[in-house]
């Protein structure tokens, strides 16, 4: 259903949100003049929008659109003190999408619903942020720039338009040129700033965290292993390894007879338990990668839960909800990207900025790269590290993969900026310190 | 069949002391929907009155015959809440939350969502004490709510739902449409504030002595030379957004609750999800989070004592 054709489309008119909830992601949207307060409702066309597919649905009967405001239902969405106006049906069910993706940067927050959330931070952490020891403004190959370049030249171009726009205008959305970038650079050092964070919130030898931990570790270990990383990582940041591989040896104090890469093997790679007597007799007689334990316990049966457990590092926290940054995490930070790609610039610094996009297309390739219906066996360097240039194709590939999926997640049409706020303001919406829609 | 049958209902025992709403009861309306189908025909007539007691029966949990009430089985009140809520629902009772479901007043104190003239104006004619203290639901028999509100249809034990409990055979809100709302239109704020409330009056019973009489069912389907189904009827009773409304005055938390219940439709898309995940094509980001949210929702629920159960079966009930 669409509104009528503009030369019999009555003046003022245009499709408005009856009702709507957008952490639900459901809306009754009603195509009528602009009524901020009314006592009268008509029979006018109206639209009911779900999800997962948001397709218009026609209802008939409007009086089941003003009942949903009875419970978490909010009636007309007012922005800068007009009741905002969607010209397409087709533009109410990208801003409704888009802002129930946004609120899902905010689930877990009222109530954990049997998800664990990441391991926490340390109350009293003292770390420094990381950032990998790499020139960010190293030379690019021009032909292909790398996927955190393009990826932000279009959120550039994105913020532009958004500042330029008036409502009710909106303006579709180009993504595609970050299909062709380079993923490889991306990959590697969001993988880095994970391990990073993951090795910083070690909780303690004996803490009743430290299997919860171990098993997140090993998550992570499993999703670089199955996009082929460990060797390029170690190729090109086998120093920032090492000083974050030392730096747990000595707050750990056990397994101190292993080489920072056999250490980082059983961390990631192996199925061995930490007891530190029984870990240096198996290190003597047997490679750790075979030794038999618990395994890891990865949640391949939902990327989103397994991204759930990965930790958000502190630089990029101001793209999670102020109430729940200690239990961020890189499924927070998709989500919350994918639905206002614009607040990653506005709210980040340069540094930060660059190195969420990293980020971002790292969590992207684990979402849809990943063969996650086998088991693999872990593939970790034990000697030099090599990259054949067989082996970077199938880096190239898995990173596109990511990319492309990502592109399609991306906003098919942007708003102006007080609509595109409530689309990063869902992201606080909640049931039990709620605030407005 | 006597329509003041007295006998303990499966929504509780009748309170002869809660006040009845003004005007005839829902038996004797029924009554007077019945007697011109009689006197045009004394076949459909009798059909009428047998279908009239498969009703009642239905909606009591009782078998075809009458003899015994099954526990489940019944007309109950049911709430649809999105599964994004769920988790924080069930973990109310940790927070010794006394309001774990929560309506619009609930939110517009703890959030500041603001609260529709519409609905101040319906609230105001409502025939109860205090309309803050209103959670609305409906009645279902054996499908899974009004889906508009929240895929997760919560449905409230037998015995949650006190006898004296407010019903309306229809959305309060049809007051402010035609042709309910014409009669009205020409009337000053006081005197259209007292015909809606009397009109609502019109339209409300009582959960233990109206609910089994609903004249919704004969509407529906109408008058036939033809017993009616169980299925028909459970149809007929929450068709689509057509409903019985249901006016609790007090909010409830899991314990509350005899099941949860989905839809067939969306397990099935649920399911679809999954098997995308593992053979492709990569599903959407929104379909991805609406599964998990639905995960997340059933673990929430089962580890409250929640069973959560898939309606496979339109309008039937599986004993």
């Amino acid at each position: 259903m669409s509104a009528p054709a503009s030369s019999v489309m009555p003046p003022g008119h245009a499709w408005r949100l009856e009702a709507f909830d957008l952490r639900a992601g459901l809306a009754f949207a009603t195509f009528r003049s602009e009524q901020v307060e009314t006592q009268e409702i008509e029979d006018w066309p109206c639209l009911f929008f779900s999800p997962p597919d948001f397709a218009p649905e026609p209802i008939d009967n409007v009086a089941a659109a003003l009942a949903a405001t009875r419970g978490s239902f909010d009636a007309g969405l007012i922005v800068a003190d007009r009741e905002a106006a969607f010209k397409t049906p087709e533009e109410v069910a990208e801003f409704v999408r888009r802002a129930y993706v946004s609120s899902a940067s905010g689930d877990g927050s009222d109530g954990p619903g049997g998800g664990g959330g990441p391991i926490p931070p340390l109350p009293d952490d003292p770390r420094e942020p990381f950032f990998p020891k790499f020139d960010p403004d190293e030379k690019e190959d021009t032909d292909r720039p790398s996927a955190g370049r393009a990826l932000r030249h279009a959120i550039q171009d994105f913020v532009r338009q958004m500042n330029g726009s008036v409502p009710p205008a909106s303006f579709f959305v180009d993504w595609s040129k970050i299909r062709d970038s380079d993923p490889v650079e991306s990959l590697t050092r969001g993988a880095l700033h994970l391990i990073a964070e993951l090795l910083g919130r070690f909780p303690g030898p004996s803490s009743t965290n430290l299997l919860r931990w171990l098993e997140d570790v090993r998550l992570l270990g499993d999703c670089i292993s199955r996009l082929g990383l460990w060797e390029l990582i170690f190729l090109r940041h086998e120093a920032d390894l090492s000083r974050l591989a030392w730096a747990l040896r000595c707050r750990a104090g056990w397994v101190d007879r292993m080489c920072d890469r056999e250490f980082l093997a059983f961390l990631f790679a192996s199925r061995a338990i930490p007891d530190s007597a029984a870990v240096e007799a198996l290190h003597r007689f047997y490679p750790l990668h075979l030794v038999p334990g618990p395994g890891t316990n990865a949640s391949w049966g939902d990327p989103l839960e397994a991204l759930g457990r990965l930790p958000l590092p502190a630089f990029a926290s101001a793209m999670a909800p102020s109430d729940s940054t200690r239990l961020a995490s890189i499924e927070h930070l998709l989500v919350g990207f994918v639905a206002a790609p614009w607040a990653l610039l506005t709210q980040l610094d340069a540094r930060a900025s660059r190195a969420t996009l990293d980020m971002v297309v790292f969590a992207s390739a684990c979402v849809a790269a990943l063969d996650i219906s086998t088991a693999t066996q872990p593939c970790f360097p034990w000697m030099a590290p090599r990259v054949s240039p067989l082996q970077m194709q199938l880096i190239r590939q898995a990173g596109a993969k990511g990319l492309a999926w990502l592109a399609e997640q991306l906003p098919v049409r942007g708003f102006a900026a007080p609509l595109e706020d409530r689309i990063r303001d869902a992201r606080d919406i909640r049931y039990f310190d709620g605030k407005a829609s | 069949m006597d329509l003041n049958d007295d006998r303990p209902t499966a929504a509780g025992q009748p309170d002869r002391t809660a006040r009845k709403p003004a005007g005839a009861t829902w038996a004797q309306r029924l009554g007077r929907l019945i007697a011109p189908i009689t006197k045009r025909s004394k076949e459909h007539g009798s059909y009428a009155l047998a279908n009239r007691d498969s009703v009642r029966r239905a909606i009591l949990g009782r078998d075809p015959f009458g003899t015994w009430t099954h526990p489940t089985s019944g007309a109950r009140m049911v709430v649809n809440l999105s599964s994004a809520y769920v988790p924080a629902f069930c973990d109310a009772v940790q927070r010794k939350d006394p309001r774990p479901y929560k309506n619009c007043y609930d939110l517009a104190r703890l959030g500041g969502r603001r609260v529709s003239k519409d609905r101040r104006l319906v609230d105001a004619a409502l025939p109860v004490a205090d309309m803050t203290k209103v959670y609305f639901g409906a009645v279902e028999l054996n499908g899974a709510g009004i889906r508009f509100y929240g895929d997760m249809c919560l449905v409230l034990k037998n015995d949650a739902v006190d006898g004296a409990t407010c019903v309306l055979d229809r959305n309060s809100f049809e007051l402010l449409r035609s042709p309910v709302a014409d009669e009205f239109a020409d009337s000053s704020p006081a005197d259209a504030t007292a015909a809606r409330q009397r009109k609502l009056q019109s339209w409300s019973g009582l959960w233990a002595t109206d609910l089994g009489f609903t004249m919704k069912v004969l509407r529906s389907v109408g008058a036939q030379d033809r017993r009616w189904t169980v299925g028909q009827i459970s149809r007929a009773v929450r068709d689509d957004e057509d409903y019985i409304e249901v006016l609790r005055t007090a909010s409830f938390g899991p314990a509350d609750l005899q099941e949860a219940r989905i839809s067939h439709t969306d397990a099935a898309h649920d399911a679809l999800v999954g098997s995308r995940l593992l053979r492709g094509p990569m599903p959407r980001l929104e379909s991805l989070i609406w599964r998990n949210r639905r995960s997340r929702a059933e673990r929430a629920l089962r580890a409250a004592g929640v069973p959560v159960r898939i309606v496979t079966t339109s309008g039937r009930t599986r004993e």
